[in-house]
């Protein structure tokens, strides 16, 4: 399966860390601030997950960037019970996930 | 060279050591004949696989690289018939394993044709003539080379139909066969010694880039497999590891990723030998320093697998400073291919297809008042392989100056470039030939992928780099003009 | 949930008088963004066609717009553009892939009805544009700035940002 750069970059490297990456490094997620990041990376009612968005355009992949991307997804999803019980850790681990999301992809399409 | 000939002789008659109760030898003799005719292109590659001997093991192997390959070159047809850019892996996939049934190249080469790839066409129609010079379907496909352009018909008919000798009358077969044995012996030797020099003559891999960009989509391909498939999953995605070493989870990543599967110099040299079988003695990547210092860091990696096991600092910083070296390789081939299918629409490849067309017997017969070239006055650049781009410009000026030639005087022929800008901020390059024939051009023939008519390749060529083609008025002294359509590449240096 | 209730939860009391900013997306995520990282500066008010933002204007003429460049939710009736005329002279009569590039770039011919309709507001586009494309973009519409990721302090500054 080729890839779409182009979508891969815009639907997930765009909105992964929409808000995480306004997000101070560092200090507590406001809960407001918190339900609009987990709506970034766990989507809005019945919209895809962005590990499904990413599964979708990506497919089988044995590409070592677009790998280690589905493995943070996949973290991030391990993590929504805890985030949505508002755990700081979590919360906190989801928003670096999602900025180093964003930074990888934006160095694969570079590459 | 008298005794290096009386051997070969010798060998071609079957008076060498070899003993004939040894089939274990015999095939291994055969099986490396049948390796090397395929290395080299040769026609008679396939037949020789196919003869070898299914009671020997290498007998068997053979048999079954032939079957493995033959769904992958008959999936690469399919594919490449529907215009689906996969064609090529899968061609790709029956390459790494054996020769291709020479029946298939007719149905490769009209997928070609259909795909607007005429170049690869007739160069499949051709394989074919030479496999199958008799019969309905050589008959066919010798009239749809003809058609495809009378050109390069006539460059391949010259040495696909040659008419055969009519055999001699009433001399002794022995003699013919001994003469025929000896002639095959000297054959034999001349062929390799002339493949040995032009293989030793080949080119740098830029430099064939720089002269012959009818080999671009094949070079791109290659470099794109190495640079994917070695280069970025293997070696560059050791990079995190190597820099951060002390991280033990890293570190067997590392050791995953260069000694896992594959054995690297192994994967290195299939890269290699598939340059050298799709590009034959065309390039010589020993020519190349930086493929040369590549290989010998792929070699160190390779040796450094049981220092990086136990942690080595000393194999650690050898496998970095090779990182470094295969990284460098890899920027150069980025710059390479990320060059290859920009072309530049400039007043160089107008004129050189003017050029070419006007070279050309029947167009070249034309009486033209004028024959005027404008290009744009920006740098323009346009993602399509070159070779491809000339090949549709050549189809639609011969065209115009055919079309005009029918015409009284005076006749009027322009090719130009022009750019207009989008609503949406993009631009569409519209490389345009007008003609001053009264002959109307009906847009439908545009769509009629009948080869001795119309556009229609043309068009599937345009198609295929997401262009469109169309004919539209023109202003005095024209009467029309055929324009294709690109979207114009914004490659960073033309703000 | 509102600009104010954003602002005060993230601590920051909100302005008494904003400058209004126009968001025009086919979505929820630029007008979430807004109000959550720009809602203590600016009004923040959304559209979601060419149709929708012209009406805006009537209301009240914005002091900044936030474009999406794609609209690939948008339904084919909200879109703006000639389909017919982008197939034939693009996309070789193909309707099917003329919608698509007219989804793919609606922001900026939705960009252009604005202008035509006499909003200069500067526009900015979170989106990475090559330097042609964007110098093009300012040629057919004024003050276009582009930021290549939802950067909040990166797009409060390109609504400052002179004009080039």
């Amino acid at each position: 399966m080729s890839v779409d750069r182009e979508r891969v970059l815009h639907d997930v490297g765009k909105y992964v860390a929409r808000t995480a990456m306004n997000l101070p490094e560092g200090a507590l997620v406001a809960p407001a601030l918190a339900e609009l990041m987990l709506r970034d990376v766990y989507g809005r009612g019945d919209e895809p997950r962005m590990s499904e968005t990413f599964d979708a355009l990506v497919g089988e992949t044995d590409d070592p960037v677009l790998g280690e991307c589905r493995d943070c997804l996949q973290e991030i999803d391990a993590l929504e019970g805890d985030a949505r019980a508002g755990d700081v850790d979590a919360l906190t681990r989801i928003a670096t996930l999602a900025r180093s999301i964003s930074e990888r992809l934006k160095a694969w399409a570079r590459a | 060279m008298r005794a290096v000939l009386l051997i070969a002789v010798a060998s071609a008659l079957g008076l060498s050591c070899t003993d004939p109760d040894d089939p274990a030898r015999d095939s291994r003799a055969q099986w490396e004949r049948a390796q090397k005719a395929w290395e080299r292109g040769e026609a008679g590659a396939y037949g020789l696989w196919k003869d070898m001997d299914t009671d020997t093991s290498i007998g068997r192997e053979a048999h079954r690289r032939l079957a493995q390959a033959d769904p992958f070159y008959r999936e690469g047809v399919e594919l490449l018939r529907e215009g689906d850019p996969d064609a090529r892996l899968a061609l790709a996939r029956g390459v790494e394993l054996a020769p291709m049934d020479p029946s298939l190249y007719l149905p490769l080469a009209r997928a070609c044709r259909d795909q607007g790839l005429s170049l690869r066409a007739a160069e499949y129609y051709t394989k074919f003539l030479t496999a199958f010079p008799e019969g309905r379907r050589a008959d066919e496909a010798r009239v749809e080379l003809r058609r495809l352009d009378p050109q390069l018909a006539g460059v391949f008919e010259s040495r696909t139909v040659l008419p055969r000798a009519p055999a001699a009358p009433g001399r002794s077969p022995w003699l013919l066969v001994l003469v025929g044995v000896l002639l095959g012996g000297v054959l034999t030797l001349t062929g390799q010694t002339v493949a040995r020099f032009f293989r030793t003559r080949g080119v740098s891999l830029e430099k064939l880039v720089e002269g012959s960009p009818e080999f671009h989509p094949a070079i791109a391909y290659l470099v794109g497999s190495l640079r994917h498939e070695l280069l970025k999953h293997r070696i560059g995605a050791a990079a995190d590891a190597i820099r951060n070493t002390a991280d033990e989870e890293r570190l067997a990543f590392l050791r995953k990723r260069l000694y896992g599967g594959q054995p690297l110099v192994e994967a290195w040299e299939a890269h290699l030998l598939a340059f050298e079988r799709a590009l034959g003695h065309r390039v010589d990547l020993h020519r190349d320093r930086s493929f040369r210092r590549a290989g010998r860091a792929i070699r160190r990696i390779a040796r450094l697998e049981e220092g990086i096991a136990g942690g080595s600092p000393r194999a650690l910083r050898e496998l970095a400073r090779s990182h470094t070296t295969l990284m460098e390789l890899d920027r150069q081939l980025a710059d390479l291919i990320g060059a290859l299918i920009r072309t530049l629409v400039d007043a160089t490849l107008l004129e050189e297809v003017a050029h070419e067309v006007r070279s050309e017997h029947s167009a070249g017969a034309v009486e033209l008042e004028t024959l005027a070239i404008e290009a744009p006055d920006e740098r323009v650049v346009l993602d399509v392989f070159r070779v491809d781009l000339v090949l549709i410009l050549k189809n639609i000026l011969r065209n115009a100056i055919l079309a005009v030639g029918e015409d009284p005087a005076p006749r009027h022929v322009r090719l130009d470039a022009v750019l207009e800008l989008e609503p949406t901020g993009e631009e569409t390059v519209r490389i345009r030939v007008h003609d001053s024939s009264s002959k109307e051009l009906d847009p439908e023939i545009l769509f009629d992928r009948r080869v001795d008519r119309g556009l229609g390749l043309v068009a599937a060529a345009v198609h295929r780099y997401g262009g469109t083609i169309d004919v539209e008025p023109a202003e005095a002294p024209f009467e029309k003009r055929v324009v294709i359509a690109f979207f114009r590449t914004f490659d960073g240096d033309d703000v | 949930m509102s600009a104010s209730a954003w602002s005060s939860e993230t601590g920051i009391i909100p302005l008494v008088s904003r400058p209004a900013l126009l968001v025009i997306e086919d979505g929820h995520e630029y007008e979430e963004f807004a109000q959550a990282f720009l809602g203590e500066r600016y009004e923040v008010r959304a559209a979601h066609s060419a149709e929708e933002a012209l009406a805006a204007l009537e209301v009240q003429m914005p002091e900044a717009l936030l474009v999406d460049l794609r609209f690939e939710r948008a339904a084919v009736s909200d879109l703006i553009g000639d389909i017919d005329g982008t197939a034939r002279r693009r996309f070789a009569g193909d309707t099917h892939r003329a919608i698509r590039h007219l989804k793919e770039q609606q922001g900026t011919l939705v960009l252009g009805a604005l202008r035509d309709a006499g909003c200069d507001a500067p526009a900015v586009f979170v989106h990475d544009f090559p330097p042609r494309r964007l110098a093009n973009l300012r040629r057919l519409y004024g003050k276009v700035r582009a930021v290549p990721a939802f950067d909040a302090r990166a797009i409060a500054a390109a609504f400052e940002e002179p004009e080039q």
